[in-house]
């Protein structure tokens, strides 16, 4: 009863409506009654109208006056519960101070972890209206691919062409690829990133430049000449010194000479989440200035899928409905032409989850999600900590309850007291938090990879992380205060009189909260811990995958030789003295010169044995290519497992090779010798013919399951982006230095990048495991020992309640093992059923993690075993501490206590 | 709102005060507010100067303190109109009141009406 009636005063704020039409049907009824009276007193009815609103006054005035009155006494209750809150919260100095930190340290993980969350995966792209721009990608349902993750593929130029001449769905559609240009001109060649677009693409966004102009319309169509360039707001900052006289000024990129016609606004660094932020943007026209290589020759192949495509949706048109449309467009596409495009489809995914990755969206999904998991039980143990405490605080203020119960105070009074009151203490535990979170970002953000820069991502606390971290605080202080604030607002005057507000053992019937809290945190901490488990073995077992070659006392260095125009006999020859001279330098084993990077992947094509092709039924199979030097075997230490590896005698007018690895060879050739076999790619009548096979090798990343890779003569399949690759006898750093000038001295327009040692690459590509791991050992162990705090609370507390109860036992003649089997029987019970519930979660909660693990399964045994036994002994010494204290309980003091 | 010239022989009445007199004129049994402002203006023989419209703000006030409970009836003259009374917690609260206010006037009217006290040097 009382309830309902709080809460009428508690909703009046939000009902005026409904006090507005009381008053009015009063007010109106109040004015009849006068004017009643006034007709009675010989008024004609207008004069008694008017001498009927004269007594009342100002009608709206009064109005609003009432209705102020329940709005202001709202405040005033809320401002009275506040100042005795704070009484309250600085006479339990100790309690507040306990309460403040670990909920702080909660709200802090949580902030922190969100703060990543924010900036990777909820950080719109700094576009108009991103919620209408559309990515569209390739789907192959007849090319066979082994690679996970490949399903959606980018487009062809020329099939980009054909969709954005028949869409009728969006806008416009624009087309988009990245290439590292090499900018030279200044003191030394450097390389920037560069986005090749379609002059549309700015426009598309719905982006205006901060200074200067972007493309006009036909800038992409006059080959060779649309010599005009924007670049990123960070480049103009940092390179150019935010000067205005910028635009105007010439960059040389790939030996072109290009205008600078504008500056992009800050913030946005294309259309992907995680970028370097200093860009340059270049019109498709100047593709043949830009490319080399491959690139440059299936530039306009209509099986080419380089580019990446979006369009503005038309108003009107949701996502279904546009690719819908598209899909007909594609079959219409398919029927013209059967053979690049057979089985090849399109589909389309919101351009702000494509950001992150079309393919790869739902996997850092996943992994923020688990790390907000994770900080989210570490913040649940220390609520349900908090919650144990405000118990303890709550039976000794049971007087006062009782007391101001007495004295009239309602129930649902007390019980917004109470929530006043863990309300603050929460607010106060998220301030703290948020400075916490503000620290904790900058260790995150030490701690990055390398290949992270300055700027790539916005870790800012911005105004979502300010509202996530007042939600939770909110909630949180709802959620602990819950418990202990219904219990203690009914105080229950007989009960309180007779036991003298003890007696209270740990157990259901007892004490059905405190046994709920102990059982909670202990299976909170199992799952927090099972996690933490599964992570660590993941990433030791990633660490101890062999990547098929010898990683140590291997080191590299990139550079492009298209970017300076070579052709390919000078750079035939640019690579044979590269090779040379850096064997020759003291320390060099082996030297080699290969167009990927070591686990780099690299240049897919689609592969068919002898005798069949795509228009025998037979589908074929993307695979890794990798154009070598002959050396390179012997470099990184790939095992020959039968055949021969590449010599100087296989040249350009000889008979085309290939050596291929054990999966290739399993793959196309299963149960027969693939050596001696021939191949070919999708419309190629080129045959190679297998003379090696190697063991496999890692091709794209640690942990794939083992991929096809063939392996080309570089003299045979020329790439001019070239990786020198060099073996040493000793540390390699000592001589990288000197491999890298002697390289340099070559050309010295030539831009050499990724200059490191292949332990720190590979290192690099495990960062994500490894940071991964060693946060969830960080949360677990938080988890753990809130826990056992926890745990050993709400024994101790019940310990000191039960004083005279243990006492009478005692002077009964019970012995010290039978007190101690009682009080630790009581926690290790409820321990027990907690670590049961923990398992059954975390078995349910893990297999949705299997998709992250290396080599382990979700529901390692091992992980669950030895994380159920720590958390035992744990909880054990948790309750044994207690226990122990109650076996020194003096019988004589305990029962004349009181 | 343009300020109303004031009546030198009617006095305006506070907050706290009004509070009591709307209390005392439900003791006998409940009534409506146009009933409530009648009965002030007529047992205070006209002394007091009270728009009828200020006292719905007090009685929002009152309600909200559980003094008094409303509730729609039927006035003598057949009008609809929204009945006053007192609960028990009114009824305490307007003999607290009552006293407090009698030792309040009691003490204004001594020191009114005091001899000239003796001052100090």
């Amino acid at each position: 009863m009382s309830i309902t009636r709080s809460l009428t005063k508690l909703g009046a704020i939000f009902r005026t409506k409904e006090i507005d039409a009381t008053l009015d049907a009063e007010i109106r009824s109040h004015l009849d009654m006068e004017m009643d009276e006034n007709l009675e007193n010989g008024m004609d009815p207008d004069q008694a109208r008017h001498a009927a609103n004269r007594a009342f006054g100002n009608a709206s005035l009064v109005k609003d006056d009432s209705r102020s009155a329940w709005i202001y006494r709202w405040f005033d209750d809320l401002i009275k519960d506040l100042r005795f809150a704070v009484r309250m919260l600085i006479k339990n100095r100790g309690f507040s101070a306990v309460a403040v930190l670990s909920l702080a340290l909660g709200f802090g993980l949580n902030t922190t972890i969100f703060t990543v969350v924010n900036a990777v995966l909820l950080h719109p792209l700094p576009v108009r209206d991103v919620s209408r721009l559309v990515q569209l990608d390739t789907i192959d349902a007849k090319t066979k691919f082994t690679q996970a993750n490949a399903v959606k593929l980018g487009m062809s130029f020329a099939n980009f062409q054909d969709f954005r001449r028949q869409n009728e769905v969006f806008t416009d559609l624009a087309a988009w690829t990245a290439v590292p240009v090499t900018w030279s001109g200044g003191a030394e060649a450097r390389q920037v990133q560069g986005y090749v677009v379609t002059a549309n693409y700015f426009d598309v966004l719905g982006l205006n430049p901060v200074a200067g102009r972007f493309f006009f319309p036909d800038e992409d169509t006059k080959p060779n000449s649309n010599t005009v360039a924007v670049i990123s707001y960070a480049l103009w900052a940092n390179k150019f010194g935010s000067d205005p006289n910028a635009i105007g000024r010439t960059m040389n990129l790939n030996s072109t000479p290009y205008t600078i016609v504008g500056i992009a606004p800050h913030g946005f660094k294309g259309t992907i989440s995680i970028a370097n932020a200093e860009q340059v943007w270049l019109t498709t026209s100047m593709k043949d200035q830009i490319f080399s290589g491959f690139a440059a020759e299936f530039f306009n192949d209509r099986r080419f899928l380089n580019m990446t495509i979006f369009g503005r949706l038309k108003p009107g048109i949701n996502i279904p409905q546009a690719e819908a449309s598209l899909k007909t467009i594609a079959s219409r596409l398919e029927a013209e032409y059967p053979k690049d495009n057979a089985g090849r489809s399109v589909a389309l995914t919101s351009l702000a989850e494509a950001a992150v990755g079309a393919n790869e969206h739902d996997q850092f999904s996943l992994a923020g999600g688990m790390m907000l998991g994770a900080v989210g039980l570490v913040l649940l143990i220390a609520c349900a900590n908090l919650a144990n405490l405000l118990l303890a605080q709550a039976a000794r203020r049971e007087k006062e309850m009782t007391v101001r119960s007495a004295l009239g105070a309602g129930r649902a009074r007390l019980l917004r007291q109470l929530l006043t009151e863990s309300t603050l203490l929460s607010l106060a535990g998220a301030a703290v938090g948020l400075l916490i979170a503000y620290w904790g970002r900058s260790i995150l953000w030490s701690y990055r990879p390398s290949f992270i820069q300055q700027n790539d991502v916005d870790l800012s606390l911005d105004s979502h992380v300010l509202l996530f971290t007042l939600g939770i605080a909110l909630v949180t202080g709802a959620l602990f205060g819950a418990i202990p604030a219904i219990k203690t607002s009914s105080p229950n005057l007989a009960d309180t009189l007779k036991a003298g507000g003890r007696g209270n053992s740990v157990g259901w019937r007892a004490n059905p909260a405190r046994s709920l809290l102990v059982v909670v945190e202990t299976a909170l901490a199992l799952v927090a811990l099972v996690g933490a488990g599964l992570f660590i073995r993941s990433q030791q077992n990633a660490q101890h995958i062999d990547p098929g070659f010898e990683s140590e006392k291997l080191f590299m260095m990139a550079f492009d030789l298209g970017a300076l125009h070579y052709n390919e006999g000078k750079a035939q020859q640019f690579f044979r003295s590269a090779v040379e001279r850096a064997s020759a330098i003291p320390g060099v084993q082996f030297a080699t010169i290969s167009a990927n990077f070591p686990i780099g992947g690299g240049l897919g094509r689609t592969v068919f044995p002898e005798g069949q092709d795509e228009t025998t039924g037979y589908r074929g199979t993307l695979t890794t290519l990798n154009s070598v030097t002959p050396t390179f075997f012997d470099t990184l230490r790939i095992p020959l497992v039968r055949g021969r590896v590449f010599t100087d005698t296989d040249r350009k007018d000889t008979q085309s090779v290939a050596v291929i690895n054990e999966a290739m060879a399993k793959h196309f050739w299963p149960g027969e010798e693939a050596l001696g076999k021939r191949f070919h790619f999708f419309d190629e009548p080129k045959l190679r013919e297998v003379v090696g096979i190697v063991k496999n090798t890692v091709v794209q990343q640690i942990g794939e399951d083992p991929q096809p890779e063939a392996y080309l003569p570089m003299t045979q399949d020329y790439s001019p982006f070239a990786t020198v690759q060099v073996r040493t006898t000793g540390r390699p750093e000592s001589v990288i230095s000197a491999v890298r000038s002697s390289v340099q001295s070559l050309d010295p327009n030539l831009a050499i990048t990724n200059v490191q040692t292949v332990h720190e690459l590979m290192d690099q590509g495990l960062w994500a495991a490894r940071m991964g791991a060693a946060l969830l050992t960080l949360f677990g162990v938080l988890a753990l020992v809130l826990a056992a705090v926890g745990v050993y609370g709400v024994l101790s507390y019940s310990v000191n309640q039960q004083r005279q109860e243990i006492g009478i036992r005692r002077a009964l003649g019970a012995q010290a093992g039978d007190v101690l089997r009682l009080v630790a029987g009581q926690g290790l019970r409820l321990a027990l059923v907690g670590l049961a519930v923990g398992l059954a979660l975390a078995f349910a909660f893990t297999r949705a993690l299997a998709s992250l693990l290396y080599n382990v399964s979700a529901t390692d045994p091992a992980t669950f075993g030895g994380v159920t036994a720590i958390l035992l002994a744990v909880a054990l010494l948790a309750c044994y501490i207690p226990a122990r204290r109650a076996t020194q309980v003096d019988p004589l003091t305990a029962l004349r206590y009181d | 709102m343009a300020p109303k010239p004031r009546d030198p022989d009617r006095l305006e009445i506070m907050q706290g005060t009004l509070d009591l007199i709307i209390l005392r004129t439900l003791r006998w049994g409940p009534l409506h507010g146009h009933a409530i402002a009648k009965f002030i203006e007529q047992t205070s023989g006209d002394t007091f100067k009270i728009e009828h419209g200020s006292l719905y703000p007090a009685l929002q006030r009152l309600l909200q303190e559980r003094w008094i409970t409303a509730a729609w009836g039927t006035s003598t003259k057949n009008r609809k109109a929204r009945f006053y009374s007192l609960t028990a917690a009114g009824r305490k609260q307007l003999s607290a009141e009552h006293s407090r206010w009698e030792r309040f006037s009691e003490a204004v009217a001594r020191i009114l009406t005091a001899p000239r006290a003796e001052e100090d040097v």
